[in-house]
């Protein structure tokens, strides 16, 4: 009887805990700009996984926004 | 590291409404929402001024800093994203938002709110890069194809610049220091601060030309 009065207050109490987050969101990690895709929507000029060449790229891209660049 | 920024450009900005659709067709954004809109000033009257306006992807980003439950994150490139498996659509950052930039679908009866959608400055979110997943909640990962933001690059008159923040400020400077005026931008130092001095990297302002 005792065994089993125990039992049923460890398992009526056992809802009552709050497991510890550690501080952390699940939120999740999310892949760098310049390691690409795979699609076939992706620019021609660069190559995906090279950070050097999409900064490069980003430069390149950005610039065409730059009409003093073709219009003078 | 490039640093992403806007720049619109008001003395450009011809209100066609151009960068608003091309953000629409380019993320199949539902009805509802629009990540992107053209607010014009003194409308109708002559002299009025618009200007396109979107999520900022602020510096000190006040959606990150009341989001109860931290879905927000800011890229190396520092574009502010979320993850809408975590937003609880609770519209705290919608308020603290001043530029107005978080929408929230209606989707069911009672104006039930859903899951906060905004501006991904054309970087996704937290799914694989270019993955259906991605693109079904946060629209096309352009950044990760190695183009720059659809609104942007489809502007008509690039009143709307985007891109490394360096890059299109120098743009920017160029144009302002050619046509001699047009210095300010509206929402730059709420999004982005100011900079501690004038001569700083800071737009140059520029002096309009004396009429003879």
């Amino acid at each position: 009887m005792k065994h089993l009065l125990i039992l049923a207050v460890a398992l009526s109490l056992a809802a009552c805990g709050e497991r510890s987050t550690g501080g952390k969101t699940p939120r999740k990690a999310d892949a760098k700009a310049w390691q690409g895709t795979d699609n076939a929507f992706v620019a021609s000029g660069w190559k995906p996984s090279d950070a050097a060449a999409w900064q490069e790229q980003m430069r390149l891209r950005a610039q065409t926004q730059n009409e003093y660049n073709r219009v003078r | 590291m490039a640093r992403m920024k806007f720049i619109c450009d008001a003395e450009r900005c011809i209100e066609c409404n151009g960068c608003v659709t091309a953000c629409k067709q380019e993320h199949e954004v539902p009805w509802g929402v629009n990540r992107r809109r053209v607010v014009t000033l003194n409308d109708g009257v002559p002299g009025e001024k618009s200007i396109s306006v979107a999520c900022m992807h602020c510096s000190d980003a006040p959606c990150m800093a009341v989001c109860p439950v931290d879905c927000f994150y800011r890229t190396d490139e520092g574009v502010v994203l979320h993850d809408k498996d975590i937003c609880i659509g609770c519209g705290y950052c919608s308020y603290a938002c001043p530029f107005g930039a978080p929408q929230f679908p209606t989707n069911g009866n009672f104006g039930l709110r859903g899951k906060m959608d905004k501006c991904t400055f054309c970087a996704g979110g937290p799914e694989a890069n270019g993955s259906e997943a991605e693109f079904e909640k946060y629209g096309r990962n352009r950044l990760a194809e190695g183009k720059l933001l659809a609104c942007a690059e489809m502007c008509s008159t690039k009143a709307l610049l985007g891109g490394d923040g360096d890059v299109v400020a120098d743009i920017f400077r160029t144009r302002v220091l050619n046509r001699g005026k047009g210095s300010e931008v509206w929402g730059w130092g709420t999004a982005y601060g100011k900079p501690s001095t004038t001569s700083g990297s800071g737009i140059a302002p520029a002096k309009e030309p004396t009429k003879s």
